[in-house]
Parts: C-alpha cells; sequence; structure tokens
C-alpha cells in the first residue's frame, strides 16, 4: 500500500507509473500484456484456450459461509454455512478465527475440503478439473488463509488456476457503479474500501470489530437474560436473521411497536421477550453508539465514525463523490434499516445543522463541502460481491473469446490488453489487483511461489 | 449433537499427513517392516499415526474404497471424481451422459445454454419450500364450470404446505413444466412486490451486464481510433510514453500558471488537459467518460428510504419469530430470498451427480458408473415428459472397488463376563473403570486366498490410558471360496454367542478356558473364512471419557499376478508354467474401535 498519502490523484498516477514499470521490468503473471508471460494472463491464455470455453467458478469464502456458482449466472447456485455436519466432523461454525494463532490451517484445510466437497458435486454438479477458480477476497484476508484455500483447491479439486478478486471491487461492479465507499458489515471484521474509478484506495481501508460475532455474542447474553436459557448458536444466529430491525433516529414510528411482547422458541419451549430490548437496541449498542468515555479502541470504532474517519482520509476530490455512493454489503447490512439508520448517523456526522453542538470532533474535516446538504449523501444497492464477479468475469471472457473469434487472432488481443486502458478493462490489469492466476503446478512444486505469490506487497520479481 | 452408536468401527486414511500426491501413502512404515509373526514385538514401539484422532481422516467400511494397484484403501479425499451423469432424484431424469469412456468433462455439453438452470430439474419436481419434500401435484376440482382449463395445484405431504393457501394463492394454468411457471412467478414477484428496494436481479443483473457490454464496446473501438492515430515510439510502449508526456505537459501546464498571464498557447485547453489526464489515468478519453459516467447513472440505483421505512414498521410489528422463514428455507430458495413465510414459492429439484473416480496416486479407474442409460415408455400421464419416452437413470457400475472386498471385515461382539455389573452390554450402559471387559472381534475375509493376519494395538489408549489386551495378535483366516459363507458364518457366530449369553459364566469360561490354552491361544472360535479372537480391556478411571481402542490391522495373502513376459529373466524362475506368479501382497491399515463410555 505504497504512496497514496495525501492527494489521490497524483498518487493514482505515480501508482499508475509505478505499474507500468513493473509490467516492463518482469515477466510475472501480474503482466497480461508483456508476450513473455501471456500464457499465464489470468483471462485468457492462448495455449489453454479450449480450457477456457468453460466458464470459471467463483466462490465466495466468507468466514461463515461459501457462496458459489459458475460466472455468468445471476447468483450463486448455492450458500452454504458452516456449521457442524450429520457426520459429525465439523465442529465450529467459523471456518477461522480472527486471531490466526487460534486457527489450525489444517484444520481449515480439513473443513474447506468437506465443504466444498458438496458444493462441487451436490451443488455445482461439477468436478474441478478443467476449470478455473476465481476466488472473491476481503482486502484484510490473511496470507496463510489464502494460500489455504488454494492448496485446498488445488490438491483435492485439481482446479487448473485460483485468481484471487477483491470483494468490494465485485459489490461495486454488482452496483453499476464506478467509485464507491463499500462497507462490508461481516462475521469478524466490518472494513470499509473505498474505491475511486475502480481503483481500490487500499491504504484509506478500515475495519472495526463491531461485526457479526459481536453482536451475535451480545444477542446471545441478551436473550439469556431475558429467558434464562443458553440459546445456541444457531437460535441466535435465526433470532437475528429473523427478528431483528433497526429503528429510525426518531422513534415516533417504532415506539408503539416497541411495546409488544416478541415469542420465541429456545430449545423447544417459547417464551415471550420484550421487543425492544431485544430485537433492536442491540443493534444500536453494538453498530452505532461509541463506548462510555469516548475511548473506543483503534480497532474498535461504530460504523458511523469509522466510515467518517474513512473518508477523512481520502483526497478532496475522492471524497465528494464517494459520498453518494456509499454501498453496505455483507450479512449484517441485511438487517432491516440498519443501513439506513448507519447513514443517518454519518449525515449527522457530518453534516453541520442548527443544533450541531453534540457532532463530533470529526466534522471539522468536513466542513466545506456538506453544509445543510444532507441529500448528498447517499446509499447505493448492490447485486452483491458475487453476482459482481459473475458479470465482470463472464464479461471479460467473452469479449476476449469474441475478440480472438472474429479474426484478429491472438496477437490483436495481445495488442488489445495493455491498452484497453480506460474503464473496466484497465482495471483487470492493474487496479482490480488479479493478480495473475496463481497455477497448480507452480503452486504445488515450486514451496517460494506458493509462499510468495499471494503477497502482492512483495515485488513481482520476487514472486 | 447426535448420539454416538456404539460400537463404531472407523478406518483410518493417513491421506491427510503430509499431503503429497498419494505416491508416498503407503501404510506407516514402522510397522510394515519386519514379518507378520513378531506382533508382539511390535506392538512395543508401535506408532500412532498423528492424525489418528481427526475425525476427517477416520472413516466407515462402506466409504472408502480399493485401490489393486497401489494395494492402498483410498477415501474421499484420495480420489479424484469426474461427474459423468446428472440426473433428478425425483423423477431419475437424466440430464446429461457421457457416453465415450474418455475422461472429457460430460456436463459441458448439456450445461451449455441451460443457464442458470443447469442444475435443477425443469420438468415437474418441485419440493416443498417449508420442509424440502417432494411436492404432490393435484387437480384442483372443477367447480367453476367443466369448460375452465385443467388447473394444478401443490400439496406436500410432509407437512401439508399448500400451495393454494399462501398469500398468493398458487394455482398453476397447466399441469406440465411447473419449473418454469414458478420460475416465471418468481421474476415477476420481485417486481411486482413493492416492498423489495432494488429490481429483481433478473432485470437490473440483465441490465448491468448490457451496461459492461457497451463499455466494452466503447473501448474497443476508442482504442482502434487512438491506434492510428498516435504516433509510432520505438522505445516506449504507448501507454509510458503517454504517461510521460502527461508529465511533461502538466509541468509545462502548471509553471506557465505561476507566471504571468500569457496567451493560452492553443494547446492548453481545459479540454485538452482532461484529454491527457484521461488517457494516461486510465480512461481513453473524455468522450468515453462522459460516455460512461451517463451509463452509470442509468445503472446505479439508490436506497429507497422510503421502502426501508416501511420495511422496519412491518418488522416491528411482527409478534412471533414463525412470521419469517428460516434461514434454511431462506438460503434454499435459488431465486428469490423470501421474506415472510406466508408467501414462499415451491423450490426446483437439485439435481444429483454420479461419478467417476480414480485413485489420485496411479489414476487407476476405481469406480465408474454405468451410464448407458434404458429407454422407459412413460405409460402415466402424471410426468409429462417431451416425448412419450424418457431416459432413466441407471444404478449399475461397471467398476466398484469398494473397500470391503478387498479388506477383511471387522465386527466386535461383547462376552457377557462373571460380575453381575458387566452383565448388560457396556456399548449403552458404559464402563465401569478397573473391571476387565471381553470382546469378541471376528474378522471375515472378503478374498478368494487364505490371509495371515496381524492385529496390533498400544498396550494403553492414547488419550486416556485404557489397557488393552490382545491375546491372539495373529492367525490365519481361511479363504472365502465357497457361496453360501455369508450364511454359514452368520449362523454359526449367532448360535455360538446366544450360547454364551444364556449360559453365562461356565460356558464363557469354559470357551475361554480353551482359548487361552492349547494351540488355539486367544482364538475364541473359527470358520471357513473367519476367525474370532478375544480381547480384553480394563478401563482406566477417567470419567465420560471415551473408550476407542486403535487397532493396526495388517494381512498378507499370496496373489496370483499374471506373469509379466517383458522382463525375459524373470519367467524362468518360477516355478510352474502356468500363466500366473504367486506374488506376497501385504496390505496393512489402522482403523479406531469405539465402544463406548466409561461412567464413573
Amino acid at each position: 500500500m505504497a504512496n497514496s498519502d495525501g492527494d489521490t490523484g497524483t498518487s493514482e498516477l505515480l501508482r499508475g507509473i509505478a505499474v507500468l514499470r513493473r509490467q516492463l521490468s518482469s515477466s510475472s503473471p501480474t503482466t497480461p500484456g508483456a508476450s513473455p508471460s501471456f500464457a499465464s494472463s489470468p483471462l485468457l491464455s492462448p495455449t489453454t484456450r479450449q480450457q477456457y470455453t468453460d466458464p470459471p467458478v467463483i466462490l465466495d469464502i466468507g468466514a461463515r459461509g461459501i457462496r458459489a456458482g459458475i460466472a455468468g449466472m445471476e447468483r450463486p447456485v448455492c450458500e452454504i454455512p458452516i456449521g457442524p455436519d450429520l457426520r459429525g466432523r465439523i465442529k465450529t461454525h467459523v471456518l477461522w478465527d480472527l486471531d490466526t494463532r487460534n486457527t489450525s490451517i489444517e484444520h481449515v484445510h480439513d473443513i474447506l475440503q468437506a465443504i466444498l466437497r458438496d458444493i462441487y458435486y451436490k451443488h455445482l454438479l461439477l468436478d474441478g478439473k478443467s476449470r478455473k477458480v476465481v476466488i472473491l477476497e476481503n482486502p484484510m484476508m490473511t496470507l496463510q488463509l489464502k494460500k489455504a484455500i488454494a492448496f485446498v483447491l488445488f490438491n483435492y479439486f485439481q482446479s487448473i488456476s485460483v485468481t484471487y478478486m477483491l470483494s468490494p471491487i465485485g459489490s461495486m461492479l454488482a452496483a453499476g457503479a464506478r467509485t464507491a465507499l463499500v462497507v462490508d458489515i461481516g462475521w469478524h471484521e466490518t472494513t470499509i474500501t473505498p474505491i475511486f474509478d475502480y481503483k481500490p484506495i487500499l491504504s484509506a481501508t478500515r475495519s472495526t470489530l463491531r461485526a457479526g460475532k459481536r453482536l451475535h455474542d451480545l444477542v446471545s447474553r441478551t436473550l439469556k437474560a431475558s429467558t434464562d436459557v443458553i440459546p445456541s448458536f444457531d437460535e441466535v444466529e435465526e433470532f437475528i436473521a429473523r427478528a431483528m430491525y433497526c429503528t429510525p433516529i426518531d422513534l415516533s414510528t417504532s415506539a408503539r411497536t416497541s411495546q409488544q411482547a416478541f415469542a420465541i422458541t429456545l430449545s423447544g419451549n417459547t417464551y415471550y421477550i420484550p421487543s425492544a430490548e431485544t430485537r433492536h437496541k442491540p443493534l444500536v449498542q453494538l453498530f452505532l453508539q461509541r463506548a462510555e468515555d469516548n475511548v473506543d479502541d483503534i480497532d474498535d470504532f461504530p460504523i458511523p465514525d469509522l466510515i467518517v474517519s474513512c473518508l477523512s482520509g481520502l483526497g478532496i476530490d475522492t471524497r465528494a463523490s464517494m459520498l453518494s455512493r456509499i454501498l453496505f454489503v455483507g450479512g449484517c447490512s441485511n438487517i432491516p434499516g440498519l443501513t439506513l439508520r448507519i447513514l443517518e448517523e454519518v449525515r449527522n456526522c457530518l453534516v453541520r445543522d442548527s443544533a450541531g453542538g453534540d457532532s463530533i470532533d470529526l466534522q471539522k474535516n468536513f466542513r466545506p463541502w456538506t453544509i445543510g446538504d444532507r441529500s448528498r449523501i447517499k446509499a447505493i444497492t448492490s447485486l452483491g460481491a458475487w453476482s459482481g464477479a459473475s458479470l465482470y468475469i463472464s464479461r471479460e471472457r467473452e469479449h476476449l473469446l469474441n475478440g480472438a473469434g472474429a479474426g484478429a487472432g491472438s496477437g490483436a488481443i495481445r495488442r488489445l490488453r495493455p491498452e484497453a486502458a480506460s474503464g473496466i478493462s484497465h482495471t483487470a490489469s492493474s487496479s482490480f489487483r488479479i493478480l495473475g492466476e496463481v497455477e497448480r503446478d507452480k503452486f504445488l512444486l515450486d514451496k517460494t511461489y506458493a509462499d510468495n505469490i499471494f503477497d502482492w506487497t512483495i515485488s513481482t520479481k520476487y514472486r | 449433537m447426535m448420539a454416538t452408536r456404539y460400537p463404531l468401527l472407523r478406518i483410518h486414511c493417513p491421506c491427510a499427513e503430509p499431503i503429497t500426491d498419494g505416491q508416498d501413502n503407503e501404510v506407516e512404515a514402522p510397522t510394515t517392516s519386519g514379518s507378520p509373526d513378531t506382533g508382539l514385538d511390535k506392538t512395543a514401539n508401535l506408532e500412532l499415526p498423528p492424525t489418528i484422532d481427526n475425525p476427517f481422516a477416520l472413516h466407515a467400511l462402506n466409504s472408502l474404497y480399493f485401490c489393486d494397484v497401489c494395494l492402498v484403501l483410498r477415501c474421499e479425499r484420495c480420489v479424484v471424481e469426474e461427474v459423468v451423469q446428472t440426473y433428478c432424484p425425483a423423477c431419475l431424469h437424466v440430464y446429461s451422459a457421457d457416453t465415450t469412456a474418455a475422461g472429457n468433462e460430460p456436463s459441458r455439453v448439456t450445461r451449455k445454454g441451460r443457464g442458470d438452470d443447469a442444475t435443477f430439474c425443469t420438468r415437474n419436481c418441485l419440493q416443498c419450500p417449508l420442509c424440502f419434500t417432494s411436492l404432490t401435484m393435484f387437480a384442483t376440482t372443477a367447480s367453476e364450470g367443466s369448460e375452465v382449463p385443467a388447473t394444478v395445484y401443490l400439496q406436500c405431504s410432509h407437512c401439508s404446505w399448500d400451495s393454494r393457501h399462501t398469500d398468493r394463492s398458487l394455482i398453476f394454468s397447466k399441469h406440465s413444466s411447473l419449473y418454469q411457471q414458478v420460475r416465471k412467478l418468481s421474476a415477476q414477484r420481485a417486481i411486482d412486490d413493492e416492498s423489495e428496494t432494488h429490481d429483481t436481479p433478473a432485470t437490473s443483473f440483465g441490465a448491468l451486464s448490457q451496461f459492461y457490454q457497451r463499455l466494452y464496446e466503447s473501448v474497443e473501438t476508442e482504442e482502434a481510433e487512438s491506434d492510428t492515430s498516435a504516433p509510432p515510439s520505438p522505445m516506449f510502449s504507448k501507454r509510458v510514453s503517454r504517461s510521460l508526456e502527461t508529465i511533461r505537459f502538466l509541468k509545462s501546464h502548471y509553471s506557465k500558471q505561476g507566471g504571468p498571464l500569457s496567451t493560452p498557447s492553443p494547446a492548453i485547453t481545459p479540454s485538452s488537459v482532461l484529454g491527457v489526464l484521461g488517457r494516461a489515468g486510465g480512461v481513453s478519453n473524455q468522450k468515453t467518460r462522459e460516455h460512461a459516467e451517463k451509463e452509470k447513472e442509468r445503472c446505479v440505483s439508490y436506497i429507497d428510504e422510503e421502502a426501508e421505512i416501511e420495511k422496519v414498521s412491518r418488522m416491528g410489528g411482527m409478534t412471533s419469530l414463525d412470521e419469517t422463514p428460516t434461514l434454511s428455507q431462506q438460503r434454499a430458495n435459488p431465486f428469490v430470498r423470501p421474506t415472510r413465510s406466508s408467501d414462499m414459492l415451491p423450490l426446483p429439484t437439485r439435481l444429483r451427480t454420479r461419478r467417476a473416480k480414480r485413485c489420485r496416486a496411479c489414476r487407476h479407474i476405481l469406480v465408474r458408473p454405468d451410464v448407458s442409460s434404458r429407454k422407459v415408455s412413460t405409460s402415466s400421464s402424471a410426468s409429462a415428459s417431451v416425448a412419450g419416452s424418457t431416459s432413466t437413470v441407471a444404478t449399475a457400475f461397471r467398476i466398484n472397488l469398494l473397500s470391503k472386498n478387498y479388506i477383511p471385515t471387522l465386527r466386535l461382539t461383547y462376552l457377557p463376563a462373571t460380575s453381575p455389573a458387566q452383565s448388560s452390554s457396556p456399548y449403552q450402559a458404559g464402563f465401569i473403570p478397573h473391571i476387565t471387559y471381553s470382546f469378541a472381534l471376528t474378522l471375515f475375509n472378503p478374498l478368494y486366498e487364505p490371509i495371515k493376519v496381524t492385529l496390533a494395538s498400544p498396550p494403553r489408549t492414547p488419550k486416556h490410558g485404557h489397557s488393552i489386551t490382545f491375546l491372539t495378535p495373529s492367525f490365519d483366516i481361511g479363504a472365502n471360496i465357497e457361496d453360501d459363507w455369508d450364511l454359514q458364518a452368520v449362523t454359526s457366530l449367532r448360535r455360538k454367542f446366544a450360547d454364551l449369553k444364556m449360559s453365562g459364566i461356565a460356558n464363557i469360561s469354559a470357551s475361554s478356558e480353551s482359548a487361552r490354552t492349547g494351540p488355539n491361544l486367544g482364538i475364541l472360535d473359527r470358520g471357513r473364512n473367519w476367525t474370532s479372537v478375544i480381547f480384553e480391556i480394563v478401563p482406566a478411571n477417567e470419567r465420560s471419557s471415551e473408550v476407542e481402542v486403535p487397532l493396526f490391522v495388517s494381512f498378507a495373502y499370496e496373489a496370483e499376478v499374471e506373469k509379466d513376459f517383458g522382463s525375459g529373466g524373470r519367467s524362468g524362475e518360477s516355478a510352474d508354467d502356468g500363466l500366473f506368479d504367486k506374488e506376497q501382497r501385504e496390505v496393512a491399515f489402522w482403523s479406531v474401535l469405539k465402544i463406548g463410555r466409561v461412567i464413573a
């Protein structure tokens, strides 16, 4: 994540030049244009054209579940949650722990191969042999995990290659935008990734631990307090997904309903619990409220504050366009009203109004361009990261296949690739960080390659 | 968590230990050395495989295969699978079949052009959205008059979900291709439903797809134009020269800005700056950019805040969890995520696969389904297929190297013993510490050759220290030649154990007396292709610890293999002049006997 402090325009330019230089000087798989490595370009290899007629498999591997499908589909074929299986082999509900010291990589291998086996043979109905795989990765995904995923796919499913694509990019593409502030409220972490003109500004990426896992623990405690029963993992998850909602800031609409009791069933018995305390207060407490004495740890900011601080870390010109392009994705963003409430809070933080006394300190960074214009801050909808990846991959594939088929030959494509600088194709070469593909034979045979290929901070010539 | 049913036999597959490509995943090195007769000595320095307690490495005998080239058991992880056929589990219709023996991917053939439908049965097979059982189709009674076209509704025979009693009161106009009708409905609903905050994926996905296609095209034409206009640069690629040009241009531009206002040179106009900037910064030119901007506005949709608030107030009015579908019900629908329990559509049925399996080490085929589809003419009108006949899935296999045909099958029987505390079987009742329990372990030989078996186990279980004693670590089992071996073995065994149970103490002591002395030391009984041996367990005093016995089974036999005439000198060595050579084979594996729990 080098050289993007200060003004974004300059840094983008510098970055672009750096990328170009790297493309010229090295023969790594990241350079789709350089002829020596063209055969290993991520999206078209003339030698393996035949294999490329098969659309790749796209996997969105999260801590709590895996979405899988084939490129070109609207929605993933299946969404498999991670949890105890019928054979009693899987005992956890998460694929990995945020603290990698608590995660055994062998265990990740075991679980992943078992679940992917189900996905391939019961849902996708194909064997991985002649397929390339595209993995959607969170910007914060650890290298160990990326390696583990590639390992399982190469070892047990004979995938030809594995390509990683940033998940926020996918979400943004599925929204039809080219600039977005992607807020991914996931299980372990909430990650905010600004993307400007198809380029993720990874130096400004922020994350907080206020995410699904915290919410789960909090709801679990709340339910126990009101029923005296310790709810099971699945019961809590069901409750969060089916019963929780977030109220707008002015409670006039929901004051009436929050008095009602709510019926839930825990381990066979029905309990009536107060609506307000259990169904929306935990959300506010977890995602929106600051710590008592306003001393949240650096990885523990409430989401609205994090959005504001992320924006303040951006250049002036990028900020403005981000404001009307906030995109909420991730499991918890499906909770009704939550995104709206976060948006409201962000507006309250950024926009100075008459009662500006209680706004937070961060506001001063934003004075020049937000006075009185609350409606500028808007959220956009997306079909989800998986669909975005599907769109992009299928479009790119079609484009390349057609281009080659039109008689221009591979030379035309070769010429086209680095030249297709504008728009989406450009992003394919550099900013999307589709890191070239990780190839099976190389990965399994060359240990240095396997260790370093995922670390994109290592200069390409060492990879 | 399900309770484990004891006794349980699991066979360990060592493939997960430092994963190689299967080549050197042979059985454990320390135990294969030496002749089978030294089994007792081996137990002293028996090394357990490191993954013996990993549940992913333990398999039921039925789920294992045996590679008869490598002579190793193969589990699901050390086979390579190929999909040869997909079929609907409800109507058994075959959707794709690989008739050629080649290993090319067969599912591709029919997947083409089927898009999202490729994994579903596109006929009449639908599932209940609540409990996922197959729905049954019923015709509505023609109460409104006979001229009304035939209409059908669906009902679940398990949870009595009825398509007529949903919010939409679903009644289908045709009794054929229900899948397509449901598909259409789910696409329609998303548009109709006001509470949906955005377009249905179907439409907006299509729109986005189109949008990106146009973007690609515009890029392409732009590139074609710029190619002709740009001057050739031998040293650098075009983009590099462009960025250098940009830097030079900007330098001059800003230096001019700083100085006194001179007459602007014709080159420096806002549009030219933008143009150069755009070229270097990733956008080809302004026109493309504007075009894209315009297009972008068309595709981006904002969150509908009113609808969202309405949704929240609807959620607030809910009084019970039952009003929303469960997570598994929500995930099950591949087209639309249902939001209300009362408004769910029937689910399509997922196809299943028949797969060929190969050994990962030698690529030898272990399983090959018979895919020759049979044409079955359908007489019933219920399955309204396209033609009068349909191909249904076959159940036979051409090759199926199941492990149970290659390695001895193990069976554990409890031998009731002297003290009254032990009279009930310890599988359910649990073990009492410090009491000796006797079990009979019966091994059946599925091979046509007699085998020499060696059993080995550590003297104490690794986790809890229950002590284990095998009286006979090494013994022979006869060949499995006669056809009625099954019946004979089972009836004989049954009689034996029934006797033991009835007469209890006296008999068992007598039989174990005979087992403890003489030439058949430790052998309880033996049949033509089976042998029962006694082993004893003394549980340690560890509350509710599981009694798991790691057991190493190794067996050797002489197999007849086809003579290798290629290597000239060797053929002369064999004693007989037949086509077959005798070859000593040894196969070994680890297994885990889960017998029960210790009660305190």
